[in-house]
């Protein structure tokens, strides 16, 4: 029997929104497997911009923390980027208390996300732009 | 000698986990220790803490258990994990974690809600203390 996969993968425009849909909990027994889904998608995927969607989760730990820093870096080593979305207020205390509301852009929801995700990139891609025209 | 209220024994397997995290979360509410929002907190750091005992202490050896139980202080709730492992842990000398290190946290989470933690090299027992309501306003035990 095929196991259901944690995460569901959507392509919108530039972004691909991926939404943890088949568990509420992401805790030290199932993060390897999220990390796992995620990672193999960047891996055939370089250059991915990624909107991890928590709309469904409504609990968990650090181990989850630990596999989203990895993720993260495994988009940035392949061209790509992470951001985060419809964290509950009990998730957002845990970025907040361990301070990786710093680290991650955490948007309200996946319809305000992936616009001022987009926005962001076309703005980095002409600062970019705008820096190499500069010398 | 004070009997704890909730105590349970578990294999050093991370699969069973949740079914003790559970119980002793449905224990610290029937006793009025948690309430509403706060049990996402309690659960947060009764599994830090085990899953520090299962997969570092006791490095998932399935011939190693790790007992949970829990102990009404009155003023505060006593929670222990005593684990079967090697080696020292001073939960009080882990230094604070920087922004880019990928381990750590589950500590700091701990520290952030209980109003004292110590882990005992010669019981192997890591104790956490923690008062009414710390679970909303925070114990932070490492001010």
């Amino acid at each position: 029997m095929t196991k259901t996969p944690l995460v569901d993968f959507e392509q919108r425009g530039e972004i691909c929104v991926a939404t943890i849909r088949a568990v509420k909990v992401l805790d030290a027994v199932n993060v390897s497997e999220f990390g796992r889904e995620i990672l193999d998608y960047v891996e055939k995927h370089p250059e991915t911009h990624l909107l991890i969607n928590f709309c469904h989760v409504h609990y968990l730990s650090s181990a989850v923390l630990t596999e989203l820093l990895r993720i993260k870096d495994a988009l940035e080593g392949s061209k790509g980027s992470l951001r985060l979305c419809a964290v509950n207020k009990d998730i957002h205390r845990v970025f907040e208390i361990t301070n990786l509301d710093k680290v991650f852009v955490i948007y309200d929801d996946v319809q305000s996300g992936v616009p001022r995700y987009e926005r962001g990139l076309k703005f980095e891609a002409e600062d970019e732009s705008w820096t190499k025209g500069g010398g | 000698m004070n009997r704890p209220f909730y105590s349970i024994t578990i294999p050093s397997n991370l699969e069973v986990m949740p079914e003790a995290v559970g119980g002793a979360v449905a224990s610290l509410a029937e006793h009025g220790w948690i309430e509403g929002e706060e049990e996402f907190y309690a659960r947060l750091c009764l599994e830090e803490a085990l899953v520090n005992a299962i997969t570092h202490a006791n490095r998932e050896d399935p011939g190693r258990s790790v007992q949970l139980q829990l102990y009404d202080e009155g003023a505060e709730c006593r929670i222990e994990v005593r684990d079967e492992g090697q080696g020292e842990f001073w939960p009080e000398a882990v230094p604070e974690p920087d922004l880019a290190q990928l381990r750590g946290r589950g500590l700091k989470l701990i520290k952030h809600f209980m109003n004292q933690v110590a882990y005992s090299q010669e019981d192997r027992v890591l104790t956490m203390k923690f008062r009414h309501k710390a679970f909303t306003n925070g114990g932070n035990c490492d001010d």
